[in-house]
């Protein structure tokens, strides 16, 4: 049976065979032209630079241009500006505080690091080998930071601050991450948001989250975009004391992983379903849930294997099981 | 080593490079292993190689030696190979790249190379390289291709699997 330091050292035999021509000083040769070639061009008088002409040039126009408008329309204010005829979002309200969670679980989903209040499970202790355990448990600790997010109860969970991009009027900063939005409300009833959420790193996803009120509950939709064609859809439904969660992953518009949860707040429990692609069901269920310790049942099919592990429990930062069956498909 | 790392790297900083050799030196092949991941060509890796080393040189000044400097290089290589294959819209003939025509190194036909090809989709392969040769975790790995940890251990998994069935008689 084939196991990784077999695997690895076939590898390396095989890579051993190629040598590698590129030496450290082809490196330095290239790196301390192109360094010269960029001090060349630093030093360039400032009257010959292309930015320079460029930008006298646009200065020019932009006066010759946008002076005369503004003038004409001095007494009209633009489109995203918050002002008497804007409804804005009303401040520190259900909606943006839910919405901020919702952000900050696809963050968690997305594994950007923007968040300050994952739940790592950093130490956890296998005292077993089985790859689908540890499979099982890898798995569920991204949907427990995510569900970790969207259960916790804060009065406020975001901060305003002012926004700096022309293109939105408002801007939220979540933990690490800013949101910046315009809003568009239909009527009373509904409401659209379009945005740009910006991780700490720099990196950023369009948002676009759609409210709807329905009896006295509000219900949101956010999408958050890795691209045009691939994203992640987040609903949430409240009804009674019980909220259901669904996540959707779109590959290419088509979908690629479906994840649902519900959370019961008097009974602390959680089931995620999750179906993917390949048409794989894993489940889990999870009680006496909190951050601290929680029991968790999980069944579903890894590596082609039916797997069933009972009473994992989390506790001092380890996990252990009690039960552990699967069944070749095979 | 790690120690002399980053002693090296405090160098880099300051603008001495007289040890930047024993630094390329130990960490060629690693940052080697996972362009080639991408391109399964020798010679073009060689190119991107030179292209990762001077990149990561001229912003080595705001490189946070708290953090994994081999992740660090292996992210440039990868942002570099993704954008030369991007433009040269490669992207999907590298299935069909022929090995053995344009590079110094004799590939025998029961490398182990071939065979992970054959049974491997682009992405397990990239997991495999950079978890077994690179050495990387799974976290690093999900934090590199921006994959979820989970998806990173379910393909590396189903990556074993894949290549215990093909290589049985391979030993």
């Amino acid at each position: 049976m084939l196991d990784e330091k077999e695997l690895k050292d076939m590898l390396k035999k095989d890579m051993d065979n190629y040598q590698i021509k590129l030496t450290a000083s082809d490196i330095l040769k290239k790196y301390n032209k192109e360094k010269e070639e960029e001090t060349v061009k630093k030093v360039k008088p400032w009257y010959l630079r292309k930015s320079f002409i460029y930008s006298s040039v646009s200065f020019v126009l932009a006066v010759i241009i946008i002076l005369p408008i503004s003038i004409i329309y001095s007494n009209k204010s633009t489109p995203n500006t918050p002002n008497s005829n804007t409804p804005i979002i009303p401040t520190n309200n259900q909606t943006l505080n839910k919405v901020s969670y919702e952000l900050v679980a696809g963050a968690n989903y997305l594994n950007k690091e923007s968040v300050n209040n994952k739940i790592k499970l950093k130490n956890k202790e296998v005292d077993v080998s089985e790859d689908q355990f540890e499979f099982a448990i890898d798995k569920f600790d991204n949907y427990f930071i995510m569900i970790n997010s969207l259960s916790t109860k804060k009065d406020s969970y975001y901060t305003e601050v002012d926004s700096d991009k022309k293109e939105y009027a408002y801007c939220l900063q979540i933990d690490d991450m800013k949101f910046y939005y315009s809003n568009n409300i239909l009527d009373d009833d509904e409401q659209k948001i379009d945005g740009l959420l910006v991780y700490k790193d720099n990196s950023s996803s369009k948002v676009h989250i759609e409210k709807e009120i329905e009896d006295d509950e509000v219900e949101t939709k956010t999408t958050i975009y890795n691209s045009s064609t691939s994203y992640i859809k987040i609903e949430k439904e409240i009804e009674n004391n019980e909220a259901e969660y669904s996540l959707e992953e779109y590959e290419n518009d088509k979908l690629k992983t479906k994840l649902s949860f519900d959370l019961e707040d008097d009974e602390k429990t959680f089931e995620i379903e999750e179906l993917n692609f390949e048409g794989v069901e894993l489940n889990y269920e999870l009680s006496n849930y909190s951050n601290e310790k929680f029991t968790l049942d999980f069944e579903g099919e890894i590596n082609e294997e039916d797997v069933s592990i009972k009473n994992i429990s989390y506790q001092d930062k380890v996990y252990t099981y009690k039960e552990f069956t699967y069944n070749s498909k095979n | 080593m790690n120690n002399e790392i980053l002693e090296i790297l405090a160098e880099f900083k300051e603008g001495n490079l007289s040890r930047f050799e024993s630094f390329y030196e130990y960490f060629k092949k690693k940052v080697f292993y996972s362009i080639y991941s991408l391109t399964r060509s020798f010679a073009i890796s060689e190119d991107l190689l030179l292209e990762t080393f001077v990149k990561f040189l001229k912003n080595v000044k705001d490189l946070d030696l708290n953090k994994s400097v081999l992740s660090y290089l292996i992210t440039i290589g990868r942002n570099i190979t993704l954008n030369y294959l991007e433009r040269e819209k490669r992207i999907e003939p590298l299935e069909d790249v022929d090995y053995n025509h344009s590079y110094q190194m004799k590939i025998e036909d029961n490398s182990i190379f071939i065979k992970m090809k054959d049974v491997l989709s682009s992405k397990e392969y990239q997991v495999v390289i950079y978890h077994v040769l690179d050495e990387l975790s799974h976290k690093e790995i999900a934090s590199i291709m921006n994959l979820p940890l989970g998806s990173v251990t379910w393909i590396y998994n189903n990556s074993l699997k894949k290549l215990r069935k093909e290589l049985e008689h391979y030993a």
